[in-house]
């Protein structure tokens, strides 16, 4: 060598220079390859399968496994199948709600009739609405707080339907040092660590947490009913629409006879125990 | 019948129309569908385990080719509200408009009747695998479109035609409410090139890229073997008007919704008219039989192309021998001089 | 002096010619349009990665990186066939000519000298190849003496020699298909791509990888030789890399002195003096004080022009 450098340089440059030719021959080796490349085979024995193989199939490596056994569903993720009217941008998720964090946006599947109508309010009130029922009337508050952002006001402007307003309903304890029903700092705490831990509990262990979790709820048949609130008799609706921002124009809607009489002939034709949302847990 | 049904969509239009600030964007909605349907929340998830969201964006649907015809128009098996779950749509279905130019209902049976005649009917004599559920019906192409007025394209015309500028033409005569708008929208739209190379392309690569499906019906990926070739790599690579899949499967003056195989003799693709396919406007002028024999659909496969094949080995065994050969030389001399003096001979020497 | 200097001295080091002007620019031309058409196809045989899109945007669209490749291309084909003008050029004018003009032409010594011309492989190739496996396996410890250009660089050359012709080729039924398949049948544009692209890849590693190494980054001239762009190599790599042509070069610039060029000298001869630049500067002062003031030098100013 007639130009003398320190051996570790040497060393350093030989070292560095066989990598890269090692990592270069594995890029060449890939890029050369690629006419021999198949796209793989995977998924086609996954559509052999019947439909309910292929939904466990599913189950399992995908919607399962991020969701640790939990119901999440992403509103935002409509099948294409049923996407003739297009509607892909319209849905704001909620990424605030303890319950919707397990449950996701699209929590009703039981009742074949009515679930749509409930995930439709599911959209704009939050859970704990319905389903944590206030024991004497009054005992509840009422604040509309943003799904993304979290913020919380008192009223927000409902002069025209709550399309895809980024505001949900969501009650508070009147009186009292906790405001929160549901939510509170230690039930937040101790549904994450459930969360985390819940893909090694037992059956039993897990049964239990879940019973601790859902405590505060109502039973199915004493949640909030429809004709609760879609009741002509305005006085005697279970939310105070005029204290939550309704003006007489909404509310004449809310309980007027176009869906208070819906409500009253599916009761009738549809499905005569349409008024107690049971066998849900 | 009909008269007063007519008078009351009528009366229920102009109502709407005078009554609502939403006039322009709300579609007039007499059945009261949009009483729940103008909610995004409205969905739930299917017995399949897919979500479905039931919510119309109204504003949308205004804007759409349909936008005249009432939601049972095509649903119509629901007969009230509330309702059950609602069939799939027949798009053959006689819906509730007329024809311009006679009283006959409207329908899309012809379109259907081709798509009958066509390759991608499970009853066409060439297809390969008889899996019902895998042949595509309107809404497995077609989403609901809207209408588009490209207000560049009559710039050539006049440079100052704006929409706005031809409807307040047509209003001299015609009264505000009536169907101008429409009728202006329904041709201009069908001026333009529909669509977008890339979007025929992903029309067809909804099944003709999954491998599942070639492997079942015995065909080939078509759609990564298109997007390999120079036509492929065009629409791509954003060229404009480059050719896609229609341009060469669909016969100069037939419905697109006529595709056929290449082994029915009145097919673009079949072998003796195929290179005629490739003499389109803009394409490729004088060309042979030989032309069309080019192969857009390769796939390396002994069997099925074996010049293909046996080149493509010769070219990668050259390859990585020449390349692998290279490098080995090159480590070798590399660990060499990590250690300058240290051969044999010196050391038997030394 | 003919020609170039074979040797040139600089800053104290001996440079010898191993590039001459006419080789430097085809080696350019071959380089630009090389680089070009690389830029331009690869996104096009890889255009599945997300890189490609950015790179055709980059150049302007499909359009343009389709006219910059078939321009490079007819460049590069355009060079194959300068070259080999270039090639019997060099034959009649340092053989046949001076050749028959003495008389003493014959075909054993023209096969010598195309024998013994700088790229031509010979059994010296082969020698140096096997003792270059000797050292790099620890067998010796003696490097290969090699000549003008050894055998690493007859490969580069051979390589580009059968490529383009490849490349160029099936480039023209790519290019003219209609053409190509009125005398050829249509699978043979469909393997016109294959061997095309697979060539080009073969080219591009070839080049980006083993040629780059070996002629900039190897250990002795890392980071980067200048021998591209001025046609010298310094003695140091000269006579580490090229023994046979150190000696060679060194033995015509002893019976003919002209052939080399002493810069350093040239320069110190070009050097002033301490005393020479003051005197310099005074005097320009002094004509620039007469031309204000009205002297001499003012007058007849204007025939100048």
């Amino acid at each position: 060598m007639s130009k003398q450098r320190p051996a570790f340089v040497r060393y350093l440059y030989c070292l560095a220079g066989i990598a890269f030719l090692v990592y270069s021959t594995y890029i060449v080796f890939i890029l050369v390859m690629h006419i021999w490349h198949h796209a793989p085979h995977s998924e086609a024995h996954a559509d052999s399968l019947s439909k309910e193989d292929r939904l466990y199939q599913e189950m399992l490596k995908g919607v399962d496994a991020q969701n640790a056994g939990l119901a999440y569903k992403d509103i935002g993720e409509i099948h294409k199948l049923y996407d003739f009217h297009k509607n892909e941008a319209k849905a704001v998720t909620d990424s605030k709600n303890l319950c919707v964090s397990c449950h996701g946006d699209v929590p009703h599947d039981k009742k074949k009739e009515i679930r749509a109508f409930l995930n439709m309010h599911a959209y704009f009130m939050a859970c704990e609405t319905c389903h944590i029922k206030s024991e004497t009337p009054g005992d509840h508050r009422y604040v509309w707080y943003n799904k993304v952002t979290g913020d919380e006001k008192s009223s927000i402007d409902t002069g025209f339907f709550l399309e895809d307003t980024p505001y949900k309903l969501m009650p508070l304890n009147r009186g009292g040092e906790e405001p929160r029903i549901f939510d509170t700092k230690a039930m937040v705490k101790y549904v994450g660590e459930f969360k985390n831990k819940v893909g090694e509990m037992v059956p039993a262990a897990k049964s239990a947490s879940l019973k601790v979790i859902h405590r505060p709820m109502s039973s199915l048949e004493n949640s909030v009913k429809c004709n609760e609130c879609h009741n002509s008799n305005i006085n005697e609706a279970y939310l105070p629409l005029r204290e939550i921002g309704y003006n007489d124009r909404r509310m004449a809607q809310i309980v007027g006879n176009e869906v208070a009489g819906m409500i009253d002939r599916y009761k009738e034709f549809y499905i005569p125990s349409f008024l107690k949302p049971s066998e849900e847990k | 019948m009909r008269i007063f049904f007519l008078f009351t969509i009528m009366a229920a239009g102009i109502l709407f129309g005078t009554l609502s600030a939403h006039a322009s964007s709300i579609v007039p909605d007499d059945e009261n569908c949009m009483m729940c349907h103008k909610y995004p929340g409205l969905s739930r998830v299917s017995d399949e385990g897919y979500l479905r969201q039931f919510y119309v964006d109204s504003d949308r649907y205004a804007h759409s080719v349909h936008t005249k015809v009432k939601c049972t128009g095509c649903h119509v098996d629901i007969k009230e509200i509330p309702h059950k779950e609602a069939k799939i749509v027949d798009c053959s279905t006689e819906c509730h408009i007329t024809m311009g130019d006679s009283a006959k209902p409207f329908s899309h049976s012809k379109i259907v009747e081709e798509l009958k005649g066509s390759i991608h009917n499970v009853d066409n004599e060439h297809v390969n695998a008889r899996i019902a559920e895998d042949f595509p019906t309107c809404t497995d192409c077609h989403s609901n479109p809207t209408y588009r007025f490209i207000t560049d394209d009559v710039r050539d015309v006049h440079d100052a035609r704006t929409q706005d500028k031809i409807f307040q033409k047509c209003s001299v005569c015609h009264d505000q409410d009536a169907s101008y708008k429409y009728y202006f929208n329904h041709v201009t739209h069908r001026i333009k090139n529909l669509s977008a190379s890339e979007d025929v392309v992903k029309t067809c690569s909804k099944c003709h890229s999954r491998d599942d499906m070639a492997e079942k019906h015995k065909l080939k990926n078509a759609a990564s073997t298109y997007l390999d070739t120079f036509h492929g790599k065009a629409v791509e690579f954003g060229m404009e008007n480059a050719p896609t899949c229609i341009d060469c499967h669909v016969r100069d003056g037939q419905s697109v919704h006529k595709i056929l195989s290449h082994k029915s003799p009145d097919s673009a693709t079949y072998v003796e008219n195929r290179y005629k396919s490739c003499e389109g406007e803009g394409c490729h002028a004088n060309t042979t039989r030989e032309f069309g024999l080019i192969r857009m659909h390769v796939v390396i496969d002994k069997d099925l192309y074996p010049v293909e094949f046996w080149v493509a080995l010769a070219f990668t065994v050259l390859t990585l021998g020449v390349f692998f050969l290279l490098q080995g030389l090159m480590v070798l001399e590399l660990i060499r001089i990590m250690f300058p003096n240290l051969s044999f001979r010196r050391k038997r020497n030394g | 002096m003919k020609g170039l200097p074979l040797v040139k001295i600089k800053n104290g080091e001996k440079h010898y010619l191993k590039l001459t002007q006419n080789q430097r620019v085809q080696h350019m031309f071959i380089m630009v349009t090389f680089i070009l058409l690389v830029a331009t196809g690869f996104p096009l045989k890889f255009h599945f990665y997300p890189w490609a899109k950015p790179m055709i945007e980059m150049f302007g669209g499909l359009h343009v990186t389709r006219f910059i490749h078939r321009v490079c291309g007819v460049i590069m084909v355009g060079q194959f066939f300068y070259h080999w003008y270039y090639l019997f050029k060099n034959m009649a004018i340092n053989y046949i000519i001076p050749a028959k003009k003495t008389g003493t032409f014959s075909w054993g010594e023209f096969g010598r000298f195309v024998y013994y011309s700088p790229m031509c492989p010979r059994k010296k190739d082969a020698q140096d190849i096997a003792a270059f496996i000797k050292y790099a396996l620890f067998i010796s410890d003696d490097m290969p003496k090699h000549e003008r250009f050894h055998w690493r660089e007859k490969f580069d050359y051979w390589a580009v020699f059968w490529g383009i012709p490849v490349l160029g080729i099936t480039g023209i039924f790519l290019w003219f298909p209609v053409w190509a398949t009125s005398f050829l049948p249509g699978w043979a544009v469909n393997i016109s791509y294959i061997a095309h692209s697979d060539e080009a890849m073969l080219a591009v590693s070839v080049i980006f990888i083993w040629h780059m190494y070996n002629a900039h980054v190897n250990y002795d001239k890392f980071p980067m030789s200048p021998l591209f762009l001025t046609g010298y190599m310094p003695e140091h790599l000269m006579k580490h890399e090229y023994y046979m042509e150190w000696a060679r070069i060194n033995r015509i610039v002893e019976k003919d002195p002209s052939r080399l060029l002493d810069l350093d000298k040239e320069k110190d001869a070009e050097m002033l003096t301490n005393q020479e630049k003051m005197e310099l500067i005074r005097e320009q002062i002094e004509f620039m004080k007469e031309s204000t003031t009205g002297g001499k030098y003012n007058k007849g100013g204007s025939h100048h022009e």
